[in-house]
């Protein structure tokens, strides 16, 4: 598989950082940068380079005032992707691919930014999580990308729990990569495990399941996790039973996700940054 | 209804024939979450019927290989009728006309005629069991008692084949009253003994032919098909020394039969219209309560079972056809 060169996009954080490496986001720290914050007294802020002389001459106190700004700092970013079978659907762009192009696309704009990436993949609750923790080096990235290509997914489950353990304590940027087939409960504990992140839900939903159905037939379909089978008589009215039923579980999903304050973005067989872009401006 | 199997061992593959419940046979496509197709009843339905037919499909199969057949039957049945043999004679002589000339075209043999009227009889006696006896210089056994009319009337047409040599009667006889042999048998028992001549009868048979008369209880018609210008049954002799079983057959077979204490009618017919005659009087005389067995042949199964396996693989394989392509 040739990677293709990733492509980049920004992103930005509801909230400032309080993170104390600088960095490339708004911070809440008073430190050197561009953005004037207050003043301060001298004795606080003993940098005699930061004197503003109006601000000093306009204090009834007669304290010298120092100008102190605010620094951009730093911010972890966390990808936590669903690696159940469902995941692993080979459709008209295989769903692992998509994945890769995401987990590359957003470690290389944290890269960017100089914040440092993780990925926490889940699988079965049995399964040790797949973990690349703090990285901040595109060879190490690389490498983890190599390994990863190589693993099928086939876990017939999927757990959370196990992943949670391995978030930041700090507040983060956490991307949640799956198909999102799975219960209302078990999104629900998910949400509310993630509650202290900043949480963008990457629907990643593949055409063949809904879109690209065929009109007239007889179909097979078999669950990628569970193996259990079933026949449909294909026809223009259960199509559009179909697409309905994807209609409604988008909207449930939608209202479920920002009940919790975060707006999911739905990815069809591809992994746009020009989207994540647009969902980062309409956001902020 | 009692079923049967040729080789039973085979019925163990029915245990195959529950393997589409396992499979439905179409092949699969891999879906993320099944839990997002909504419930389609038809689909159900579909789904199901596939199934039910792959199983029976299967189940056709093996019984069909196991040769399955129902075992003979009999059944029961009651009429009016009698049991009736007709011994025919087959000499040579039964191929000429009443004219007694090699039949030209215009008029037909006395075998015909013979075969006409006594299949117009049969057809009219639709609850009589009929059996066919044919003697020559011997006797022919033809068809024994039964009341399968098709085949009475196959073996009534199988006479039409070119006859043989003499007349032996007394063998003849002795054949038709075998038929009487078996035990369970009601009903007035018939014996029509169709002729165009007589022979004598030896003295051991005479005493034996006596005998078996006697102890089957049998009435017996002789319908003599009789030749212009040949001796007659009721012909007296001329002469006295001529008065003996050598000189006049036909008057001392008569005599004999005559002789021996059953309900005995002779016709004489020299024509196809007396014979008729004669036919007519013996459907109208016999109509007394019958009861009897009548016999069911095994009948084969297996090509029943194959040809629901046809049909049952053919709509699976219209299914296959309609199968979505991705």
């Amino acid at each position: 598989m040739n990677p293709r060169p990733p492509q980049l996009f920004q992103y930005r954080l509801s909230v400032p950082s309080h993170r104390l490496f600088p960095g490339g986001h708004r911070g809440l720290r008073t430190n050197n940068g561009q953005l004037f914050n207050r003043h301060e007294p001298l004795m606080a802020h003993p940098d005699p380079r930061r004197i503003d002389l109006r601000a000093s001459v306009l204090d009834v106190s007669g304290t010298y005032k120092v100008r102190a700004y605010r620094q951009p700092s730093v911010f972890d970013v966390v990808v936590l992707a669903d690696m159940s079978a469902s995941m692993g659907q080979t459709g008209q762009t295989p769903q692992q691919t998509i994945m890769l192009d995401g987990i590359r696309s957003i470690a290389q704009s944290a890269f960017s930014y100089g914040d440092r990436f993780s990925f926490i993949g889940c699988g079965a609750s049995t399964e040790k999580p797949w973990l690349l923790g703090n990285c901040r080096h595109l060879g190490r990235l690389q490498a983890f990308v190599r390994q990863w290509q190589q693993h099928r997914l086939t876990a017939t489950s999927l757990c959370w729990q196990p992943a949670l353990s391995h978030l930041p304590l700090q507040r983060s940027l956490v991307f949640i990569l799956s198909d999102f087939h799975f219960n209302a409960a078990q999104l629900k504990t998910l949400l509310q495990a993630l509650a202290r992140h900043d949480v963008v839900p990457l629907v990643l939903w593949q055409a063949e399941d809904y879109l690209n159905l065929p009109n007239w037939g007889l179909v097979n379909y078999q669950d990628a996790e569970s193996g259990s089978m079933r026949t449909l008589f294909m026809r223009p009215v259960l199509r559009q039973k179909i697409l309905q039923a994807f209609a409604q579980r988008r909207q449930n999903l939608q209202q479920l996700c920002r009940s919790y304050g975060n707006e999911p973005l739905f990815l069809t067989d591809s992994f746009n940054p020009m989207q994540l872009q647009r969902y980062f401006l309409s956001k902020a | 209804m009692s079923l049967a199997f040729t080789t039973p061992w085979l019925l163990a593959g029915l245990g195959l024939a529950l393997l589409p419940l396992t499979n439905p046979g179409i092949r699969p496509t891999p879906y993320a979450w099944l839990e997002m197709l909504p419930a389609d009843p038809l689909s159900g339905l579909i789904a199901a019927a596939l199934r039910l037919c792959a199983v029976l499909a299967l189940t056709a199969l093996i019984l069909g290989l196991a040769g399955l057949h129902r075992t003979e039957q009999s059944r029961e049945r009651i009429g009016h009728g009698a049991n009736i043999v007709l011994l025919l004679d087959r000499s040579n002589s039964m191929g000429n006309t009443f004219a007694g000339k090699a039949p030209d075209g215009s008029e037909e043999s006395k075998a015909t005629a013979a075969r006409r009227l006594l299949s117009d009889f049969s057809q009219q006696r639709p609850h009589d069991l009929f059996g066919i006896a044919a003697y020559s210089t011997a006797p022919l056994f033809v068809l024994p008692l039964t009341a399968n009319k098709p085949a009475l009337q196959a073996a009534i047409n199988a006479t039409a084949t070119p006859a043989l040599a003499y007349t032996h009667v007394s063998k003849g006889l002795a054949m038709a009253l075998d038929f009487f042999a078996q035990p369970n048998l009601t009903g007035s028992r018939i014996v029509l003994l169709v002729s165009d001549g007589a022979a004598a009868i030896d003295p051991d048979s005479e005493l034996r032919l006596r005998q078996y008369f006697k102890q089957q209880q049998i009435r017996l018609y002789w319908l003599f098909l009789r030749t212009a210008n040949s001796p007659g049954i009721f012909d007296l002799p001329q002469e006295a020394r001529d008065d003996n079983a050598q000189a006049m057959p036909e008057r001392h077979l008569h005599l004999f039969f005559s002789s021996l204490g059953i309900p005995y009618q002779a016709y004489q017919a020299e024509n196809p219209d007396a014979m008729r005659q004669a036919i007519a009087d013996i459907n109208r005389l016999e109509h007394a309560p019958l009861h009897y067995r009548e016999r069911i042949p095994q009948q084969d199964l297996s090509g029943l079972c194959y040809l629901w396996a046809t049909g049952l693989l053919a709509l699976l394989l219209s299914a296959k056809f309609c199968e979505a392509q991705r």
